[in-house]
C-alpha cells in the first residue's frame, strides 16, 4: 500500500493503518531500535511504541515520508531507552561506539542558545553531507544515524570492512574541518 | 551531555539523506547466487563421484559393467573380471596363460567359444608394462577372439606371481587394430 493512502488510514482512525504499517515498516523500525538496543524485546517494544505515538501524532500530522517520520519516532524511543541503559550501566548496541567516533567533531554543549546552535550544526551537517558522494553519504548515515555495524555496513553495501571505516574516517575529519572553518569552537 | 547532543543534532539531517541510507532488505548479488548454485551443483557432483568410486572399488560385477559401458570399442561382450581369489597363478607368463586357456575351454566360460588348441594354443602377446600383458588368443569359431589380460603381483621374495585378471571376447577387426597399434 501506498505510503499516502496509510496516511489516510490514520485519518480516517481506521485501526488498518497499524497493521499496514506494520506489515510495510515494521521491519525497518525493528532493525532501528535493535542497532540501538541490542535487545529483541525492548525493540519490539519501541517498535509498538512507534505504532501508538504515530497513531496518537496523525491526524493532526501528515508526514510526507512516512519510512522516515517512522524511523526518527523509533529512533528517538530507541535512544530514550538506551539512555536508560547508560544510567543504569546496561549500555549494549553501536550507540556509544558511534557517539564516541563522532565526539571529537561535534562541538561541546556550553551553551544558552544552543537549541539554536544545534540548529546552525545541523544545518553545515545537511551542507556537509550533500558535499559528500552519494555512498559515503550513505555510510555516513548508516553508521551514525542508523547505527549499524561496521561489518553490516560493509556486507550492505559489498565492500570490506577497511573501507568502510576508512570512509568513516575521511568523513569525520571533512566534517570537523568543516565545523572549524565555519568558527564552531570545539 | 555531549552524546546527547549528538544524537539531537542527527536527528535533525534531511530526511532524503536517512532514506537514502534506510537498510534496505538484503538481496543476493546475481553473481552471489550464481556461486552458490554452483557450489552445490559441485557438492552434488562430488558426492555422486565419490559414491560411483566406492561402489567401482567393491563391487566386480558393477565394475565390469562400467568398464564395459565406458570402453565398448573392444566389443559388445563385457569384460569378465576374475575375482582375487579365485585367479590361479604361476611364476611363469606362458604357464598362467596356457593354464588358463586350459581352464576356459575345460569349464566352457564362455559358451560356443573354445581357444583353438593345435599343437598348443595360438596367440599374441601385447605388452603393457614390465608388469601387465594382454594376449589375444585364437578361437574357434574365428570371428572371435579371446583377450586375456594378465598382471604379475609381487610375490615373497620372487620375480612376482603371473595371473590372469580378466577376459573378454573381442571380433577379429578390434584384435587386428590392437595388434596394429601394438606394432
Amino acid at each position: 500500500m501506498e505510503d499516502k493512502q496509510i496516511v489516510e488510514l490514520y485519518w480516517a482512525r481506521s485501526e488498518r493503518a497499524i497493521s499496514e504499517t506494520k506489515q510495510k515498516y515494521g521491519r525497518y523500525c525493528r532493525s532501528i531500535a535493535y542497532n540501538i538496543l541490542h535487545n529483541r524485546e525492548d525493540s519490539e517494544e519501541c517498535v509498538n511504541d512507534t505504532y501508538f505515538n504515530a497513531w496518537r501524532a496523525i491526524p493532526p500530522q501528515r508526514p510526507s515520508r512516512l519510512s522516515t517520520y517512522l524511523g526518527k519516532i523509533t529512533r528517538n524511543l530507541a535512544l530514550n531507552k538506551w539512555e536508560k541503559y547508560t544510567a543504569e550501566k546496561r549500555g549494549a548496541g553501536q550507540v556509544e561506539l558511534a557517539l564516541n567516533e563522532l565526539s571529537e567533531c561535534i562541538p561541546a554543549p556550553n551553551r544558552v542558545d544552543q537549541a539554536a546552535d544545534d540548529l546552525a550544526v545541523a544545518e553545515i551537517l545537511n551542507r556537509f553531507l550533500a558535499s559528500l558522494s552519494k555512498e559515503a553519504r550513505m555510510i555516513f548515515m548508516r553508521r551514525y544515524w542508523y547505527f549499524s555495524p561496521i561489518k553490516e555496513i560493509a556486507a550492505d553495501f559489498a565492500i570490506g570492512e577497511s573501507k568502510v571505516k576508512m570512509t568513516l574516517m575521511r568523513a569525520r575529519t571533512a566534517l570537523k574541518n568543516i565545523l572549524e572553518e565555519e568558527g564552531i569552537e570545539l | 551531555m555531549k552524546e546527547k547532543r549528538i544524537v539531537d543534532i542527527l536527528g535533525l539531517v534531511e530526511e532524503t539523506y536517512i532514506a537514502e541510507a534506510a537498510p534496505q532488505k538484503r538481496q543476493m548479488r546475481p553473481g552471489f547466487r550464481l556461486r552458490k548454485l554452483a557450489l552445490c551443483a559441485g557438492a552434488v557432483i562430488l558426492a555422486i563421484c565419490l559414491s560411483f568410486g566406492t561402489v567401482l572399488a567393491v563391487n566386480a560385477q558393477w565394475r565390469q559393467a562400467v568398464i564395459a559401458f565406458f570402453f565398448p570399442l573392444y566389443t559388445e561382450n563385457e569384460i569378465c573380471e576374475i575375482e582375487e581369489g579365485h585367479r590361479s597363478g604361476s611364476f611363469d607368463m606362458i604357464d598362467t596363460l596356457n593354464t588358463f586357456l586350459e581352464q576356459f575351454n575345460r569349464e566352457n566360460m564362455i559358451e560356443g567359444l573354445t581357444a583353438k588348441k593345435d599343437g598348443g594354443f595360438h596367440y599374441t602377446l601385447i605388452p603393457k608394462d614390465e608388469n601387465a600383458v594382454n594376449a589375444i588368443v585364437e578361437c574357434s569359431p574365428s570371428s572371435e577372439k579371446l583377450l586375456v589380460m594378465m598382471e604379475r603381483k609381487p610375490y615373497e621374495e620372487t620375480t612376482g606371481l603371473w595371473q590372469v585378471t580378466a577376459y573378454q571376447v573381442i571380433d577379429s577387426q578390434t584384435a587386428e587394430e590392437m595388434m596394429e597399434d601394438f606394432q
